[in-house]
């Protein structure tokens, strides 16, 4: 799959989507450009991890458009969405969601071994991350083992290691201590800077927000205010 | 994806997956060892004598095939053994697919966080399928070791003359080898065809394609195996006695017997949850939510049961025939151990079919830890829920093997009169007396087995209903 030429990585058009009576997301609209950091913010319920799933394509929304690095989402099947995440896209989630069978090093390894790569070159790359990541645990631990910010900076390795033009994290932070927190987003948004890599964080910590370039702040399914950060 | 990766993901790591591998590879191998004895046994030639390749001291006998049970040398009696051995081989296989659901809920977490990872529906689906095809391909290596036990235990140690196997022959081997690539082709398909009945998203499990009731197909696959037994006994007679051709329709009748058997498993399943919802008490009603949650799985052990009490059944009447013409002369004596041979092996196969049953219960179980947990909030405390088991237990299997008994008997009756060209309805009505007692005797051996392996379940049940359960589970 070849990304098409795009300015923005992310186009959302007048999305929405609802959970049988409950409607998350009333006609967004989103556009984030290439290395841009962008806080999606807002109280509880008001559709910021919905967003983030449909931007992401792991969910479809039942109206409105989706173009994730130049590609219309509703046109491509289940495969060709999980390819393009794969290939080209780090996810984060609130509980890092590791593999719980397989050691870090594999984790993180996993989007390279999923998408063909030898196996000698996939584990170099995630050492390579694991190291980055300032992880000081063996590459064989098992996620179990890990404390929730250890979890938390293995899945950030994980979202990294393909090189992705954009990461979707949800709440990345939620589950861990104010320092803890602040490692962890040194080291996401640190090498999104250096490798111009976009990122679309969910979070209702105003002081993880304030690491965004912008803040779009939802309400009951709605964009509610735009501000510019920096 | 590549095979190495399939490989890589599909190895059993939590203790939920080495103890599917090791069921699916136990079970696949004790099913393939009966296999390769039923084959053994098929190449026999009709004075028994089998060609043996020689084993040094390990040969039974120097003598080619000497020291046989007559039940294999006799060529009317061998296709029963056969047919003994293939039908021994069904309630472990139903085992087998029973394990291949095993930690369901772990492998399902798994297989989401694959998916977050960026696996496809279709890698998903390759992992499943190479983790039951490396199990059922272990099994199968297996099987040969295990076949040489089972020649042991059937073939060395009884003293000659009573002897079921003779000394393996080179085609054995073969039949060995065989056995591997079709085994782990088919253990794939079943993982496959099974992972692709759910629905697996980034963010978990979306949709679980689990029929809540049995559907047309079962209907008519229910419909095809009665009308399969009926065509096939009821040409029997027309052939000559011992031929290849009864023979075949003998197998015949078999299959339709399988058929009709695991189709209306689970509407007996129902039929039993629901009779049972009708019965006062929370517990009860319990039992019965549960039967009707899943009612294919316990089906499927429903549909073993009710085949060994066909079997139980005929055998009743076979014994009360016996009695009744002349008692234990040399020849009386001599089909009566084979008769003894045969409710061994019908127990062997029930309690196969209660540990497949026991399986999954305590798979539900665990599956089950935060309703469980919230059950024991609410007051129902552990010794209800080791009596809710009890009861789903023995609702599965004894209405199962009751009625297997009661159709197989007179079934069987009415099949010999009307060969012989006796009152068919006479002969069904006084069967249904031997039938009723096997099925009395057969229900009450049964019940008793659930509520012990229930109990074996309790540490089970303690753990699934500790509170902490309602924050993890």
């Amino acid at each position: 799959m070849t990304d098409q030429p795009f300015a923005p990585v992310l186009e959302m058009t007048a999305v929405e989507h609802a959970y049988r009576r409950t409607v998350a997301l009333r006609g967004i609209s989103l556009s984030v450009e290439a290395g841009e950091i962008v806080a999606v913010t807002g109280p509880s319920g008001c559709g910021k991890s919905t967003l983030l799933h449909a931007a992401a394509g792991i969910i479809r929304p039942q109206a409105g458009s989706v173009r994730l690095l130049g590609h219309e989402l509703e046109t491509l099947d289940e495969t060709a969405r999980t390819q393009l995440r794969r290939r080209r896209v780090g996810i984060v989630l609130q509980f890092g969601q590791l593999v719980p069978e397989l050691p870090i090093l594999e984790n993180v390894a996993l989007p390279l071994l999923l998408d063909g790569h030898e196996r000698a070159s996939a584990y170099t790359a995630a050492k390579e991350w694991l190291d980055r990541a300032g992880l000081e645990v063996a590459g064989d631990t098992p996620p179990a083992e890990l404390s929730g910010g250890q979890a938390q900076r293995v899945a950030v390795a994980r979202a990294l290691v393909t090189g992705p033009a954009v990461i979707f994290a949800d709440e990345p932070t939620g589950s861990m201590d104010t320092i803890g927190g602040e490692h962890l987003l040194e080291l996401m948004l640190g090498a999104a800077r250096d490798h111009g890599t976009a990122v679309v964080l969910v979070t209702h910590d105003n002081v993880v927000a304030a690491h965004a370039d912008r803040e779009v702040r939802l309400r009951d399914g709605r964009v509610e205010t735009v501000a510019v950060l920096r | 994806m590549k095979p190495s990766t399939a490989l890589l993901l599909a190895r059993p790591a939590g203790a939920a997956d080495r103890g599917r591998f090791l069921l699916i590879a136990g079970s696949v191998a004790l099913a393939g060892a009966l296999l390769l004895a039923a084959v053994h046994i098929l190449r026999l030639p009709a004075d028994g004598a089998s060609g043996v390749v020689e084993l040094g001291p390990l040969s039974p006998d120097s003598e080619r095939g000497r020291g046989l049970s007559d039940y294999l040398t006799d060529g009317g009696l061998r296709p029963g053994v056969m047919i003994a051995a293939l039908l021994l081989a069904v309630p472990v296989l139903a085992l087998t697919v029973q394990s291949l659901r095993v930690g369901s809920v772990a492998r399902d977490r798994r297989m989401a966080s694959l998916r977050l990872a960026g696996a496809t529906p279709r890698d998903v689906r390759t992992v499943a399928a190479a983790e039951a095809g490396g199990g059922a391909i272990a099994g199968a290596l297996l099987a040969g070791p295990a076949y040489l036990l089972l020649w042991l235990l059937v073939g060395i140690l009884p003293p000659s003359g009573m002897r079921m196997l003779d000394a393996p022959h080179a085609l054995d081997l073969l039949a060995w080898a065989a056995l591997v690539p079709l085994a782990g082709a088919a253990g794939a398909l079943a993982g496959a065809a099974i992972q692709g009945r759910i629905l697996v998203a980034p963010l978990g499990v979306r949709r679980r394609n689990r029929p809540p009731a049995p559907g047309r197909a079962s209907r008519a696959a229910l419909i095809a195996g009665i009308a399969l037994i009926v065509t096939s006994i009821a040409a029997v007679p027309l052939l000559a006695p011992h031929s290849a051709g009864a023979l075949g329709l003998l197998i015949l009748a078999m299959l339709g017997l399988l058929l009709a058997a695991f189709a209306g498993g689970p509407r007996l399943v129902l039929a039993s949850a629901r009779v049972l919802a009708r019965r006062s008490g929370a517990e009860a009603l319990l039992a019965a939510r549960r039967l009707r949650a899943d009612p294919c799985s316990a089906g499927r052990v429903a549909g073993v049961l009710v085949v060994c009490g066909v079997a139980l059944g005929v055998e009743a009447v076979l014994v009360a025939e016996l009695l009744l013409d002349g008692g234990l002369d040399d020849q009386g004596g001599f089909y009566l151990a084979g008769y003894g041979m045969a409710a061994l092996a019908v127990l062997v196969a029930a309690a196969v079919a209660l540990l497949t049953l026991l399986v999954g219960a305590a798979d539900g179980l665990l599956d089950a830890r935060r309703p469980l947990a919230t059950l024991s909030v609410l007051g129902v405390d552990e010794q209800a829920l080791v009596r809710v088991l009890a009861r789903q237990l023995s609702a599965t299997a004894v209405p199962a093997v009751v009625a297997g008994a009661l159709a197989g008997g007179p079934g069987f009756a009415l099949l010999i009169a009307t060969s012989n060209d006796e009152r068919a309805l006479e002969a069904a009505t006084r069967a249904l007396l031997p039938a009723g007692f096997a099925a009395v005797a057969a229900a009450f051996v049964l019940a008793t087995a659930a509520r012990l392996a229930a109990r074996l379940l309790r540490s089970l049940i303690r753990t699934a209903i500790d509170p902490e359960n309602l924050r993890v589970a």
